[in-house]
């Protein structure tokens, strides 16, 4: 009986972590660069026509659409990103940025 | 006969000490996997999972040899398999952070310290009570491959944004999030692509 008992405890631990797994949200945006701001942030309207203040940080990751490193500096209006938000809604995880819109 | 007798009670009331401890713990706290694991936890599992590691691997060394093409084979059986719970960069942020233990930053030294034997022992053969399975199946295919994942957590560390890049294209998706991707290559494209809502991928 203890012996089951035991089994049963040890088996609710490990079923626990997969039970209440669940990712933290993270939010992608696409949209226009609009104003590249000198605070490290910037400025994008997004496919909704919405405007929406993107922070970066030290973290962020810049690349180009093919997949090549870029930086903040390449950051131009009218350039196309798709950026993913951390959870905090504000700051860029990944700006990738593609052509300026025709 | 007397002295044995007493030193056998006495671990039997310590075994019963640190029981009552852990029940009463466990009922204030219940099964939650929020929250840290106490330092003692860390330290129990940390001393159990080096012994649980067969005296043979502890120090064995990667018998693959490294080249680019391994790292790059490694990079996209990571992408596929590992990284929805350690993430790509293997820092644990995604599924792995809402576990218990969480799955640790593994560009620490904490994990880059472990020997080569040691990390193939437990991509083969998992922990229990933790998150990570044993991908192992005995057999020579399986363990080149865990051999290869050993080299590419060795380069965990100086992970390059251009190859979480690609990563990113490789790790298993649902038909939402495919068409999500296909969209924000189009738009990137310069073509007109119609406003999706913004995504929340939840994973359960």
């Amino acid at each position: 009986m203890k012996r089951t008992i035991s089994i049963a405890v040890l088996l609710l631990f490990a079923l626990s972590t997969l039970a209440f797994a669940h990712a933290g949200e993270m939010h992608t945006y696409m949209g226009t660069v609009t104003a590249v701001n000198g605070d490290g942030s910037f400025m994008m309207k997004k496919t909704d026509g919405a405007a929406l203040r993107v922070q970066v940080a030290n973290t962020t990751q810049y690349l180009h659409a093919d997949g090549s490193a870029a930086q903040f500096a390449d950051l131009a209006n009218g350039a196309r990103v798709v950026v993913k938000l951390a959870k905090d809604g504000k700051t860029a995880m990944s700006v990738k940025m593609g052509s300026a819109k025709r | 006969m007397k002295r044995g007798a007493l030193a056998l009670l006495a671990i039997v009331a310590v075994v019963i000490v640190v029981a009552t401890i852990t029940i009463a713990s466990m009922l204030r706290s219940g099964l939650s996997t929020q929250g840290e694991p106490t330092a003692t936890e860390a330290f129990v599992a940390r001393v159990v999972r080096r012994w649980a590691v067969p005296s043979e691997l502890r120090h064995a060394k990667n018998p693959v040899p490294l080249t680019p093409a391994i790292l790059a084979e490694a990079r996209a059986h990571f992408a596929d398999h590992c990284a929805s719970c350690h993430g790509n960069d293997g820092k644990g942020e995604a599924l792995g952070k809402q576990m218990y233990p969480r799955a640790p930053d593994m560009t620490l030294a904490a994990t880059q310290s472990r020997s080569d034997g040691e990390l193939f022992s437990i991509i083969e053969n998992g922990v229990r009570l933790t998150g990570m399975p044993g991908f192992g199946s005995g057999t020579a295919d399986s363990a080149y491959g865990s051999w290869t994942l050993v080299h590419f957590i060795r380069h965990l560390p100086r992970m390059t944004p251009a190859e979480i890049a690609e990563m990113e294209l490789l790790n298993p998706k649902s038909p939402e999030e495919w068409r999500q991707l296909q969209d924000e290559r189009a738009f990137l494209a310069g073509e007109e692509v119609t406003a999706p809502p913004p995504s929340h991928p939840h994973h359960h």
